[in-house]
């Protein structure tokens, strides 16, 4: 693993914080270790943080993910944008700033509001390596970049997303945010196995994991993040499972932008509960063989298991 | 090098009905004449049509949620400029200008938000009236909205919906 990237330390797992469940997010927060805010709608040159927010930026560790990097875009990345990118970082001293691997618009004046898929081109990596080389230069913090759920594939590639992004890692050591509910998704769309699909993006690259629930509308599945990881979703949990124990995960979060509900506990809490018992177990295990391998350590040490750095 | 091009193409191919329909009609020789290589054409050729189409109608049902929920806001979460007063952009010859929306303007927007209409001509005439019959009931408006109001409204909630780069303002 990079460097970098092994600095960052485990920070748990969490939810993504919306408006909608603001209120149950403050009342479980033995519960919730850590929140990822959607970055743009903090930037500090736009957006004074809400008076509602502060007690969310002062009781949990932030994490900033960005939906309008664009990170595909040839058109250079604004300064004022990367300013943002960098003062919402240091305001929320984050270790990482993650965001996609995604084309969302050129330039200021010309963008869809989503993410799109990118073209996987020999010419498109040496463009985003540059990019986020720079990017990782300026920001003094790694990137980490998430696989997207693709409407369609643009042919003629060079690469297929994995093996394009196990490139990018190679050579900038940025990190990848692991979107397992995309891979589950994406692999249903194009008849695929999701697992085999899952095995060939570069583990040590990870430091993030996304959870969501879709939805399967005449037999293509959407990227809704409105369902409980159940029925259609289920396979995401094995998906998880294999992650854990071949990834050091820093960080889960569950997404949910759609269909809120009233009872917390069946929208989030309980997914949340099992990812933590698939990753903890996961660290654990990994943490005890550790210990096995290394006996003089284990003598020493005294405390409960600590968590692995 | 044309990869500028085609990202413009791209997301154009994505927001834009009218290259939409040329591309479903013609296939990548739609976009013969934008300086493309025959790589990128046939990268554009290989986009499975059902699926793009699919794609652009999910991109616009997201742009309808956005303007609604910007016109049930006064129009502050549009624009920066409308958080200093009600502000009307448009372009004229390229250049974006702003001029004061009329006041008569605000409560239509807030009608077609409030009512969940479908965002077409027909709903902002429908909004106009609903807000002519408050103003009878005796509410507040300094002046009652006319067919400029309206074509204005219309133009503009037309606007919101379809054009990307009028809603890049509100991300």
């Amino acid at each position: 693993m990079n460097h970098e990237l092994h600095n960052i330390p485990y920070l748990g797992l969490g939810i993504g914080l919306r408006r909608e469940i603001m209120t149950e997010t403050l009342a479980h927060k033995d519960e919730i270790d850590v929140l990822e805010i959607i970055a743009e709608k903090f930037f500090p040159s736009k957006n004074p943080l809400p008076h509602q927010f502060e007690k969310f930026f002062e009781q949990f560790p932030i994490i900033p993910h960005g939906v309008d990097l664009s990170i595909g875009s040839v058109v250079p990345l604004e300064d004022e944008f990367r300013k943002d990118m960098r003062d919402l970082s240091r305001l929320v001293n984050a270790s990482y700033y993650s965001d996609h691997f995604a084309l969302t618009r050129s330039g200021p004046n010309l963008g869809i509001g989503h993410l799109s898929p990118l073209w996987y081109t020999k010419e498109m990596l040496e463009h985003i390596v540059r990019k986020v080389d720079d990017l990782q230069q300026y920001l003094g913090i790694p990137l980490v970049l998430e696989n997207i759920t693709a409407p369609f594939d643009l042919g003629e590639a060079d690469f297929e997303e994995p093996e394009f992004i196990a490139e990018v890692h190679e050579r900038t050591g940025c990190g990848l945010l692991l979107d397992v509910t995309n891979i589950h998704i994406n692999a249903y769309n194009r008849g695929t196995n999701a697992l085999e699909f899952l095995k060939r993006y570069p583990m040590d690259a990870v430091v993030q994991v996304h959870l969501a629930g879709g939805e399967v509308h005449h037999d293509f599945f959407d990227d809704t993040h409105s369902q409980e990881i159940e029925g259609p979703n289920e396979g995401i949990w094995e998906l998880l499972e294999w992650t854990a124990r071949n990834a050091s995960i820093k960080v889960l979060i569950i997404e949910r932008d759609n269909n809120f509900k009233e009872d917390f506990e069946t929208m989030i809490l309980r997914d949340l509960r099992r990812a933590r018992a698939i990753v903890e177990g996961a660290r654990n295990g990994a943490a005890s063989s550790r210990r096995a391998r290394t006996p003089e350590r284990n003598h020493r040490r005294t405390g409960p298991t600590v968590p692995i750095a | 090098m044309s990869l500028l091009e085609f990202e413009k193409t791209l997301l154009t191919l994505y927001t834009d009905e009218r290259v939409l329909n040329r591309f479903l009609q013609e296939g990548s020789a739609a976009f013969s004449g934008r300086g493309l290589s025959d790589h990128e054409l046939r990268a554009i050729a290989s986009i499975d049509k059902n699926r793009v189409q699919a794609f652009s109608k999910q991109l616009q049902n997201k742009r309808l949620l956005v303007t609604r929920f910007a016109l049930n806001k006064g129009l502050v979460f549009l624009f920066p400029a409308h958080r200093a007063g009600p502000v009307l952009f448009f372009n004229g010859g390229g250049i974006e200008q702003e001029l004061p929306l009329p006041d008569t303007l605000l409560p239509i927007f807030s009608e077609i938000a409030k009512k969940r209409y479908q965002l077409s001509f027909a709903s902002v005439v429908m909004a106009a009236r609903s807000v002519l019959n408050e103003i009878r009931k005796g509410k507040n408006l300094e002046r009652e909205p006319v067919v400029g109001d309206i074509l204005k409204a219309w133009r503009l909630v037309r606007r919101y919906q379809l054009e990307g780069k009028t809603l890049r303002r509100v991300l």
